[in-house]
Parts: structure tokens; sequence; C-alpha cells
């Protein structure tokens, strides 16, 4: 039926949806378009012969047909590539702007492009903000305090701060700690902020 | 040492620094402990929280941790430890000792440079503490026979030290006896001073820093010292007083029409509070049923107590079914009638003591608590037996009492309730079967009782201060429950109890409480307890730091208990 290798893409990127990056299907897309170009000729063919012969109505509801799968395939091929997009630009804010070569190896050509102007862009934004720029990629949430209190969740040895003291960290143990150092942590789960 | 000036001595010396705080599990050390986070936050100073509950754990988490930390508070634990020798800190570690448990080991108060001891300027402490020229004195090199002493006049006389060393040896003997009797009778009793949370508070209201949250932690570690009988209620009414003076101060705007505060501020109102354990978030009937004045007085285990306790709700007026309502549901006339009705009828049957002067604590339409039930339900969240994995409580009990102290709207507030209620009831069942079955027995000296492997319950008596809840509970159901000429020997007799601790090691963990009729609480099982383990070489651990609670092995109990009834006598 028509339309079956599109909604395929979308199914597998569904199924990919909560871990990173899945590989770019690009024996899928080339099908999919492949798919379209057939069905457009045909369309094409039958437009022409229905403008020529305007007593023969009977291949309009097929020209119908094919226009809306057409349609069809152009919504899920767009759906697919605007959702990867949107889940590398997420891993930017994830990862930094580097990206582990694996997740790399699953983007094709143009969605490295993309991410390296997208990198550009942000840090466009982010180096126009105040004097010396401000790292938003830095914060999970806008910090409020210079200090925070962590609570440690698991045993996990010592942390040195920037000033060279180091923090012993214990299961169960509080800690009143600058925000910039332990945010990583908390990042982790090894830390939980406590409000 | 003794700190003066504990804002410059002590705070002004910790600003740039980072600190390891050590709290001992109780609810005052934990209201003491928030108001000095509230302090280091205020002042952007770093710190380490680390809860201890024995003097092991102190040890231990000061072996970890003094690599990275080179001041450190101790809250409620060390005061009677020697710290210097128990841990043996380098040069440059300083101790802070903010500490109600007495008495406070001559050492630490003695020593010039590490141990700092915050105390309240109380002078009567202070002057029962011997001077320092009766424990300590230059002592002359030992050997005296041979060589000259300090003393430079008789380095050429040498023929005269004979009889004149046999003098000195005289004068020190006799010198160290009286030395030894004094420390003695120093040392014969523990009791408690000042709570921690009420120096740390006063310490905060020196710097300006005070407001509503801290004195409401500071209410509630004084709460939780007389709820669990640690001090008389003497010492309980001056805390309160004090307490009322800053109350008064940082709420009266609510007095004034046109400024008064919005009903979102956290308020403090000074009340004439009920000695009825959670009252307001039970049933009437059930509180009555689990308070200790009332347990006691009315004998709820017995049919005929029973009977006499609903005839006391009958003397009030209150319907039987409007007291087994849950109290938020209670007819509102009743509900503003309770005090004087019960006040009234209480004078009739023989209860006393039934009000006391408490605060309690609104914040907004919703969420109001008094400070009684606010230690009975972090008390609960402390010895939480529903989270113990292996017998031993989890350390994150010390995080969730934390948090429930936090705000009084803390939903795990409402949690230590119902864990309070569940405590409550244990206590009170088992103190109806171990009157019924006469186990509390007099060995003499004391009376003693035990709990049994066996008995469903007794994993809330495996902890300190629910150990301590249930002696006091039994003691006194146990007095009132004696003829009269019996009961007045049985009310200056101190109650020793035993309960299985850890029943796969085969610990279990006897703890003493002074006689009813004390009211100053000293204790003199600290003392007794030591003695009794020297003479019988019993295996036993004096690791808490209240002295009065030993955890031994189960083979040795009966002789330590001979031993103990030998002692005492």
């Amino acid at each position: 039926m028509f339309g079956e290798k599109a909604l395929e893409l979308i199914r597998e990127f569904n199924r990919n949806k909560d871990g990173n990056l899945g590989p770019y299907n690009e024996d899928g897309v080339r099908q999919v378009l492949e798919e379209m170009q057939v069905l457009y000729e045909a369309n094409q063919n039958d437009v022409a012969q229905l403008v020529q012969d305007t007593s023969d109505q009977t291949s309009l509801t097929a020209v119908q047909i094919r226009h809306d799968s057409l349609q069809r395939n152009k919504r899920c091929i767009l759906a697919y590539l605007y959702n990867r997009l949107a889940k590398i630009r997420s891993l930017r804010w994830e990862f930094g702007s580097v990206l582990p070569p694996d997740i790399k190896n699953n983007m094709s050509e143009k969605e490295v492009q993309w991410f390296t102007r997208y990198n550009r862009s942000l840090a466009n934004y982010m180096r126009s903000l105040g004097p010396g720029g401000l790292d938003l990629t830095q914060d999970l949430q806008p910090p409020q305090n210079v200090y925070i209190e962590v609570r440690c969740v698991e045993d996990r040895g010592e942390l040195e701060l920037n000033d060279g003291s180091k923090v012993l960290l214990k299961k169960n143990s509080l800690h009143y700690l600058p925000r910039s150092q332990c945010e990583h942590l908390i990042r982790q789960g090894v830390l939980k902020h406590i409000t | 040492m003794l700190l003066t000036d504990p804002v410059k001595d002590f705070f002004h010396k910790i600003v740039h620094q980072r600190v390891l705080v050590m709290v001992a599990l109780d609810v005052d050390a934990l209201c003491a402990c928030k108001i000095l986070q509230s302090l280091f936050r205020c002042d952007n100073i770093q710190y380490t929280l680390v809860p201890v509950s024995k003097k092991s754990d102190l040890v231990r988490e000061y072996e970890e941790h003094k690599e990275q930390n080179k001041h450190i508070i101790l809250l409620n634990c060390g005061a009677n430890i020697d710290l210097l020798n128990t841990l043996d800190p380098s040069e440059d570690v300083t101790f802070y000792v903010i500490d109600s448990h007495r008495p406070i080991d001559l050492v630490n108060f003695y020593c010039e440079r590490q141990v700092y001891l915050i105390l309240k300027h109380n002078q009567q402490e202070i002057d029962a503490i011997p001077d320092y020229d009766v424990i300590y004195r230059e002592y002359d090199s030992d050997e005296e026979e041979s060589e000259g002493d300090d003393d430079t006049e008789q380095v050429s006389k040498r023929r005269r030290f004979d009889e004149a060393s046999l003098m000195r040896k005289k004068e020190r003997r006799e010198w160290e006896e009286r030395r030894k009797e004094i420390i003695f009778d120093y040392e014969e009793f523990s009791y408690y001073g000042t709570c921690a949370s009420l120096i740390v508070y006063d310490l905060a209201w020196r710097m300006s820093k005070d407001n509503n949250e801290l004195l409401w932690w500071a209410i509630a570690g004084v709460t939780d010292q007389f709820q669990n009988k640690r001090i008389g209620r003497d010492r309980y009414v001056t805390g309160v007083l004090e307490l009322q003076g800053h109350m008064s101060r940082l709420n009266h705007a609510n007095e004034d029409e046109d400024n008064s505060k919005s009903i979102d501020c956290m308020r403090i109102n000074f009340e004439h509070d009920l000695d009825l354990a959670l009252y307001r978030h039970w049933s009437l009937f059930e509180s009555l049923c689990h308070s200790i004045s009332t347990v006691s007085a009315f004998k709820v285990w017995t049919n005929i107590g029973m009977k006499k306790l609903h005839q006391f709700l009958a003397e009030m007026g209150i319907p039987l079914t409007q007291c087994k309502q849950n109290y938020e549901f209670m007819d509102t006339k009743m509900r503003d009638n309770l005090q004087t009705l019960v006040e009234e009828s209480a004078l009739k049957f023989g209860l006393k003591n039934l009000k006391f002067q408490s605060f309690s604590a609104q914040y907004g339409f919703n969420h109001k608590i008094c400070a009684s039930d606010a230690v009975y339900s972090v008390n609960a969240l402390l010895e939480n037996i529903l989270t113990d994995t292996n017998g031993m409580t989890d350390k994150s009990n010390f995080v969730d009492a934390l948090e429930g102290l936090s705000r009084i709207s803390a939903p795990k507030m409402k949690e230590g309730l119902e864990l309070a209620k569940l405590q409550l009831q244990a206590i009170r069942n088992n103190v109806g079967t171990f009157i019924d079955v006469g186990q509390v027995l007099s060995y003499g000296p004391f009376l003693y009782t035990s709990i049994k492997e066996g008995s469903p319950d007794y994993k809330y008596f495996s902890h300190p201060t629910h150990l301590n809840l249930f002696s006091h509970y039994l003691l006194q159901s146990y007095v009132r429950s004696l003829g009269k000429s019996k009961r007045e020997k049985a009310i200056h007799l101190p109650l020793v109890i035993c309960a299985p601790c850890d029943i796969e090691e085969g610990i279990s963990i006897i703890a003493g409480i002074p006689p009813l009729a004390d009211d100053s609480r000293k204790n003199l099982f600290g003392n007794a307890f030591i003695h009794a383990a020297e003479r019988t070489k019993s295996r036993t651990s004096h690791d808490y730091f209240d002295s009065s609670i030993i955890t031994m092995k189960n083979e040795d109990r009966s002789k330590f208990i001979d031993a103990l009834i030998t002692i005492m006598t």
C-alpha cells in the first residue's frame, strides 16, 4: 500500500525516541522518495489525459488517491527529518559542542552540517549576553544561589573543589557547596539538590 | 576551654573556612543543626553535615573527614568525652562543642587551645566544675629521691632530701586522694544542661540574625528535652520564659490591627497546652489512652481503668461519639472549651500536671502544629524502624528528620505524626502487658524489667529515645498501680530496663532512668554501669553519648545485674 514505507520510518524513529539518535535511514528515505516519484509520474500522465479528454472522468479518484499518498509521504518524511534535528539539538544541550563519535556516525552529512551551524548560532547568542558571554548550557535551571545544599545519594569518594579543598562524599551526608562545582554531579544523579 | 564571646571567638573565626558539623541523633541536636545551617547560609560558609549516633561513629567519621576540615563543630556530642584522647587530632584542628550532656569532661574544660566549649553563662554549672588547682598541679620530676626538683633552693643540700621528700610524697598522696574524691563526686551523676538549640539561637540573636523560623527550632529543642524527661519542670519553665521573651518580640505585629502580618507568614503563639500526646492529630479518646499522665492515672490497660476513663469523659460532658472522632472533625464548641473542661475534671480524678506552658506555630490557614507534636513527629522519623534493613538505623532517617523539621507544612511532618502514633500504641500495649504480668521486679536498690525477644513490638524499643520514653511510661504506671505504702518507697527507686537490640548478634540494650521523685533528673547509672561491667568483665560497650545507655551481650546480662545490685546497695 502507498505510504507504508514512510510509516516504517516514523515507527523506527519512535522506537528509538528515548535513547540516543538512531542511524539515519538513508535507504528508507530513498525508497519513499522513489515511491513519490512513481506516484507523481503516474499522476502527471493521468492528469494530462484528463485535461485532454474531459469526458472520461474515471481516473479522477485514482489521481486523488495518488495525490493524498504523495502528501502523506511528504508529511512523514518531513516529520522524520524534523524530529531527528530536534533530537540533535537536545543532544547539544546534553553533551556540549563535541558529540561522542558513535552518535556522530548515526547522523547524515546534512545533519552534521546543521549541527555545526546550530553550534555557531548558539555560541554567537551566548557571547552576546552580557560582558564576556554567558554559558547557558551549564546550569539545568536558572541558578538562584551561589552556594546550594546537596545531599549525597551514594558513596563517591573525594571531590576536589576549585580552591583545592576536598569534600568527602559519603552516602547521606549533606554539603553546602558552590553551585558551579557540583552541577555536573547533580546531573549524574550522585548529588541531590535540597530546596 | 569555655568561650566567653561566641560571636567573636567562634563565628567570626569560621567565616571564611569550611566546617564539618557532626550532629548527634536527637531532636535537640537536629534543631541546633537547622539553626546553624541558616546562619551559615547567610554568610556563605561551606559546611558538611554528618550524623553520628555513637562514640564509635564519631571516631570513624572524624578519621574519614579529618584531612578536609580543620574546624569541626559537635552538636550534642563530645562534651562528656575526652576529645583529645579519643580522636587524637593534629595541631591545627579546632573543635567547637555545643553539647547539653553533663558533666563536661575536665580535660575539655581546661584545655587551652583545641577544644572550645560554647555554653550559656550559667554560674551554677561553672561553679560545679572543680578548680584547676584541685585537678592539676605542676608535677615534680619522677625521680624525686635522686635528683633535685623545681625548687631551686635545695639544689645543694642533698642530705635533707630524705625528710623533705617523704613529706612531699605524703602531701602528694593526700592531694591525689582528695583529687580522686572530688572527681568522683563531680562525675557521679550525669544530667543535661541547656539545650544546644537554645545556645545556638542565642548566638543568632547576638548577631541579630534571629527570626521566627529559628525561634521555632529553639522551641522544639527545649520541648524535646522536657518531653523526653531529660530536664525537670523547673528548668523547662525557665527555658520557656526566655523563649517567650523572644517570641513576643518577633510576633508582636499581630496585636496592631492596622499593620498585622499577612496570614502567610509563620506565627508563633504561646499557650497553656494540655499534656496529651498528639491530641490535635488524633481523636481525643485515643490521645487520652496514650498519654503518659492519663495512662498511669487511669490504668487504661484494666477494665476498671477504661470504665474510669469513660466516666472522666462523661464528667467533662463530651459525648463518646465526639471523643472518638478525629479532633479536626469534633464539634467546634467542644474544641474551644476542651481545655477548661479537662482541667476541671482532672482534679476530681487525681490527674496532676495536665497543663503545661508551650508554643504552637501557624502558617497559613491549614498548617498549625504545637511544639510537642512536632517533637513526637521528628523523634519518630529519627528512630523509624520501618526503614531498618538490617536492624541498624539507616542514616537516611537523619535526612528525613531534617526534612520534616524544615517547615511546619512539610509532608514529612505528617508522615512522622503517623509513625509517632504507631510508636505510642506500641508503648501503651506493652505497658499494659508488663504491669498485668508483673514483669516489673524490685531488685532492692532499683526496679528492673526486661523486654523479651519474642514480643511483637521489640523493634520499637531497640533505639535509645523510645526505650527511655517507654521506661518513663512504665515507671509512672507501675508506681501508680502500687498500694499506698509501697508507693512511698517506689517513688524513690530508679528503673533499669533491658531490651533486645540486635537479635542475630545477641546484643541487648540496657538503659537506666532516675526515680520519679527526682526533678533534677540526675542519673547515676552512667558510672554504675561502668563499675558493674568492670567487676564482672562483661562484654559491654558504653558507646552512646548518654552514659546511662549501654549495649551488652545477652549472656553477661544476669551477672551484670547482680553486680549492679551489689554496687548500688
